[in-house]
């Protein structure tokens, strides 16, 4: 079983007590950042630190001092592209993954600036609904597009890995998956998945309860959670695209003209990908 | 390689609209005494034929209902019975997985089942617990066994059977069930209403084959994805790839194969047979393995496919992938085994209809015409 | 990050061009206009395409506001001319008032290290002294882009007649003396006719070009905010194709050669004896501009139902 990731708020005593585990680190203050990569280096192995920036993506001030540390930046806004041209310089030598929200439609196109100029990135889902026709084409540019450009999540993540015979959950980009990821908060209580988090859902508390989780049922029940689809019998159930969708959009209202036409092409194109990745032509004769 | 359908018990814990085994209201289970003799009659079998095997599919009614324990006297039955043959008799489970448990799974593991073959039904009041068919209960208890054997790391497929409320929404269900399990795809099966059906749930071929017919360019389209989905890839294998794969019941070769025993050890031609009780071939109490497969009764459907080229299926192109369906199917309409079965109807329209259109291929599967020489001896 | 409205090419336009020119293997764009810097993301779009390693090209006017101009300098004052450069069209300064003197003098200050000079002739009384005078002051590149102002058929526009193309060679001689005395050299843009020279001029600028004489005309392929593509500015009107049609710039190129093999293979050149001329078989001279024999069609009655469509 591979190990799971702790995903976690940046706190000394609580990292005091995450000794030798591989650790996710929230913040929201950039100038943390090579405080935190000190800090969690020495007994740790850092996965990456999770800048949740309070400001837009072009006003955050890159340092190259970052250059060796994973980065993963989340901003709710792209900002105006003439802040972020001294910038490009220094973004394209740090390890970094930006993500931006899906909430504003000029993030869309921060995206395909950023890829295209060979920073990897992605979209995340905010809190308004969802613009599904931008989203298909940011998808399809992310897929099909026959230029150099840098992944764009979570479509790049979901047609690298997708299998004809497994169901695929992108929620592994956001850190979001329980099978690889757990999330705690300061009091150490330890929830399978952000929105538990927030939603004070937790499965245990105390550092010491992480190593039984795994056995708990409602693990079991939480990563298999695509049988409570299935059995609720809800629009998602009978969704062509549901193996890479995984119900997470039921609360949609018009899911036959928005999400279900976007995951359908998305599923399309993922196989489209696979195929292309799988296809090795007729063999050669060896010489 | 000899197929065994074995009901050790009939009776079920659910009250499917379209089974045929619960209206036989058979409360039996088949005692120890006699599920020893069965053992040691397949490992006579054995013994004396050294090229076969035997595939062992328990079946019900609902197995599970047997219990872990049940399992695991036939396990020892088994070690203790057929010591040098028990590695050429390969057991499969058919179960509803409504009250499938860990330990009734460990035993199926040391059986060396690896897969169970099930059947769900999305639409509601179809598959489900007492009279009123309860079908949010039995689709909760079904999760919970396929939670259970996705731990367990058991596969496991589904039939679905196609009913008249099937018709309504074939996408919607052929999703559903390549949702549910995208590791073994379903095989689409129509409905047998034979006898005093009453709720009206029976489809024509032509319906069956329309039901068929909205899936199957989907599944063509997307080949790779819905990979298994039957019959589509088993035609295809057939017409495309020249690689004859046939059912018991297109084969025309389940007659000296078959076997079902019941929880008395009544023998019969299959599981379909047994629960229309025809073709009986005697008791295991009184006859050996190989008697019962070479009952005589087994050459009425020999003769079947001799008759069947020069009359019913005369100049049928579909001939070589159907052999005239299933014999018991024929026998349950025309009280004779001498006839194709109704399904045949449905295959036929449905190559012509939509297989052959969407893939662009031409099935070519007709009856080999025998010469007959004429010699002039005066 | 502003967007752009739909009078001016969008950020995610942008973009699919600069991917249209990456798959063609195509890592030079022009951007014009209109007044390209009059767009509000220019100074945007121009360093997107250089983080993108294009080499962008810039066809201004040279008048931009103060505003622009900061921001410019700003952000493109230090790029060197591989990744940026410029052509300013100068007018003459008679015809130019004191304020666009003012701001094509701000402009050159800042950017004529990276800026061409070019003259578009519409009237044959023209001058080309003052781009003498700009090139020293404002170290421009010396050479001189000299374009010909063509028809564009169904607009009435300022252009020299067919008959008075001889007129015009013979004016432009009267500065080769000079060009080739400050070392500065010229190109002629599309359209130019060869035989509106003799022999003995076309000696003269052969040496004042260089050797790089061209009296080609062909498809130059402009893109509109829109995502229209035209085949050059005289032809803007004339077969739009969307550039979501073509799989790269090499279709794009194929399609319009073909229209305008077909224009020369229906209608010759723009005078009469183009027909036979050995020097347009041969490949040195296309006949002149295009438009003008859109325009001798369209002023004809029509012969195919095709040759209307143009």
């Amino acid at each position: 079983m591979i190990e799971q990731i702790l995903v976690t708020p940046y706190n000394e005593e609580l990292l005091e007590k995450l000794k030798q585990k591989t650790l996710v680190v929230k913040t929201d203050d950039q100038d943390k950042i090579q405080l935190i990569h000190r800090g969690v280096s020495k007994h740790n192995k850092l996965h990456a630190i999770q800048l949740n920036s309070p400001i837009a993506l072009s006003s955050i001030t890159f340092k190259k001092e970052w250059k060796n540390i994973p980065l993963c930046v989340y901003s709710s806004e792209f900002g105006g592209f003439k802040n972020l041209i001294p910038k490009l310089d220094i973004l394209n030598k740090l390890n970094i993954r930006i993500f931006l929200s899906s909430d504003l439609k000029e993030n869309f196109t921060g995206i395909r600036i950023l890829s295209s100029l060979g920073i990897a990135c992605g979209l995340f889902f905010g809190d308004r609904p969802i613009d599904w026709e931008s989203l298909n084409d940011l998808m399809h540019h992310a897929i099909y597009s026959q230029t150099n450009h840098a992944p764009i999540e979570p479509f790049s993540y979901v047609a690298s890995n997708y299998d004809t015979s497994e169901y695929i959950d992108y929620n592994f980009v956001y850190f979001n998956n329980a099978t690889r990821y757990l999330h705690l908060n300061e009091k150490e209580q330890i929830a399978l998945c952000y929105e538990d988090l927030i939603n004070r859902n937790f499965i245990s508390t105390g550092v010491e309860s992480i190593e039984s989780i795994i056995h708990k049922q409602e693990y079991e029940y939480h990563i298999n959670s695509r049988y409570d689809v299935m059995l609720s019998m809800n629009e998602c159930a009978f969704c062509p695209a549901f193996r890479i969708c995984l119900g997470k959009f039921s609360e949609e209202d018009d899911k036959q003209n928005g999400c279900q036409v976007f995951f359908s092409d998305f599923l399309d194109a993922a196989e489209h990908f696979y195929k292309r990745k799988n296809n090795t032509g007729n063999k050669l004769w060896q010489l | 390689m000899a197929v065994v359908i074995f009901k050790a018990i009939e009776k079920c814990n659910s009250n499917c609209i379209y089974c045929d085994v619960i209206k036989k209201h058979q409360d039996k289970i088949m005692d120890y005494d006699l599920l020893k003799l069965i053992f040691i009659r397949m490992n006579e079998y054995l013994l004396d034929n050294h090229d076969k095997n035997i595939t062992f599919t328990w079946h019900g009614g609902e197995v599970c209902l047997l219990g872990a324990e049940y399992f695991k006297i036939a396990l020892d039955i088994q070690n203790e019975f057929c010591p040098t043959t028990k590695s050429r008799i390969k057991h499969q489970v058919q179960s509803n997985l409504t009250i499938i448990n860990q330990e009734i799974i460990n035993v199926f593991k040391e059986l060396g089942i690896n897969q169970i073959g099930t059947s769900f039904e999305p639409i509601p009041k179809i598959r489900g617990f007492g009279i009123k068919r309860d079908s949010k209960a039995y689709n909760h208890k079904f999760m919970e066994g396929i939670r259970l054997l996705a731990k367990n790391e058991i596969r496991w497929g589904v039939i679905y059977v196609v009913h008249k409320k099937s018709l309504e929404i074939p996408l919607e269900i052929f999703y559903y069930l390549t949702n549910l399990n995208i590791n073994s795809s379903p095989n689409f099966n129509q409905i047998k209403t034979f006898g005093d059906y009453k709720h009206n749930l029976g489809i024509t071929g032509e319906e069956f084959a329309d039901f068929l017919g909205v899936i199957f360019p989907v599944w063509f389209k997307n080949i790779d994805r819905y990979p298994n989905i039957q019959p589509f890839a088993r035609l295809m294998r057939n017409v495309r790839d020249k690689e004859m794969s046939l059912l018991c019941e297109t084969s025309g070769e389940c007659n000296y194969e078959w076997l079902y025993i019941g929880p008395e050890g009544q023998t019969s031609q299959c599981g379909r047979s047994g629960d229309y009780n025809v073709l009986s071939y005697g008791n295991l109490n009184d006859y050996t393995f190989e008697q019962i497969l070479n009952n005589n009764n087994r050459d009425l459907l020999t003769d079947r496919q001799s008759v069947l080229p020069k009359t019913d299926c005369i100049d049928c192109r579909f001939w070589g992938i159907c052999h005239g369906g299933c014999p018991l199917d024929a026998y349950m309409v025309n009280h004779d085994f001498k006839h194709k079965s109704p399904s045949c109807d449905a295959l036929k329209i449905f190559m012509e209809k939509y297989f052959e259109p969407v893939t662009g291929l031409y099935a070519d599967f007709m009856p080999v015409k025998q010469t007959i020489s004429k010699i002039n001896i005066q | 990050m502003e967007d752009s409205d739909s009078d001016f090419l969008s950020w995610d336009n942008l973009i699919y061009i600069a991917d249209f020119h990456e798959i063609s293997n195509e890592r030079h764009i022009a951007l014009l206009g209109g007044e390209p810097t009059l767009h509000p993301n220019f100074v945007e779009f121009v360093s997107y395409l250089i983080a993108r390693n294009f080499h962008v090209h810039v066809f201004t006017s040279g008048i931009l506001t103060d505003e622009k101009l900061k921001e410019a300098c700003k952000f493109l004052s230090e790029m060197s001319i591989e990744k940026l450069s410029f052509t300013c069209n100068l007018n003459h300064p008679d015809i130019s008032t004191t304020t666009e003197l003012d701001k094509i003098d701000k402009f050159l200050n800042t950017f004529g290290h990276l800026t061409t000079p070019g003259i578009n002739l519409f009237a044959l009384d023209f001058d080309i002294s003052y781009i003498l005078k700009a090139i020293n002051i404002y170290n421009l590149k010396p050479h001189i882009r000299v374009g010909l102002a063509h028809p564009i058929p169904g607009e009435a526009n300022s252009t020299i007649s067919i008959e008075d193309l001889p007129r015009l060679a013979k004016q432009f001689l009267s500065f080769a003396r000079d060009l080739s005395r400050l070392k500065i050299t010229f190109g002629f843009d599309c359209g130019m006719p060869l035989c509106i020279f003799s022999d003995e001029q076309l000696g003269v600028l052969y040496k004042s070009s260089n050797g790089k004489l061209s009296f080609k005309c062909g498809p130059a392929i402009d893109i509109g905010p829109d995502m229209m593509l035209w085949s050059c500015f005289p032809l803007s009107n004339f077969h739009k194709k969307s550039i979501f049609d073509f799989n790269s710039l090499q279709e794009v190129k194929s399609f319009y050669d073909e229209i305008h093999t077909k224009i020369r293979s229906e209608s010759g050149g723009i005078f009469e004896n183009c027909n036979d001329c050995i020097h347009r078989d041969a490949g040195l001279c296309k006949g002149g501009c295009i438009a003008h024999l859109i325009n001798n069609v369209n002023n004809e009655v029509p012969t195919t139902p095709k040759e209307v469509n143009l």
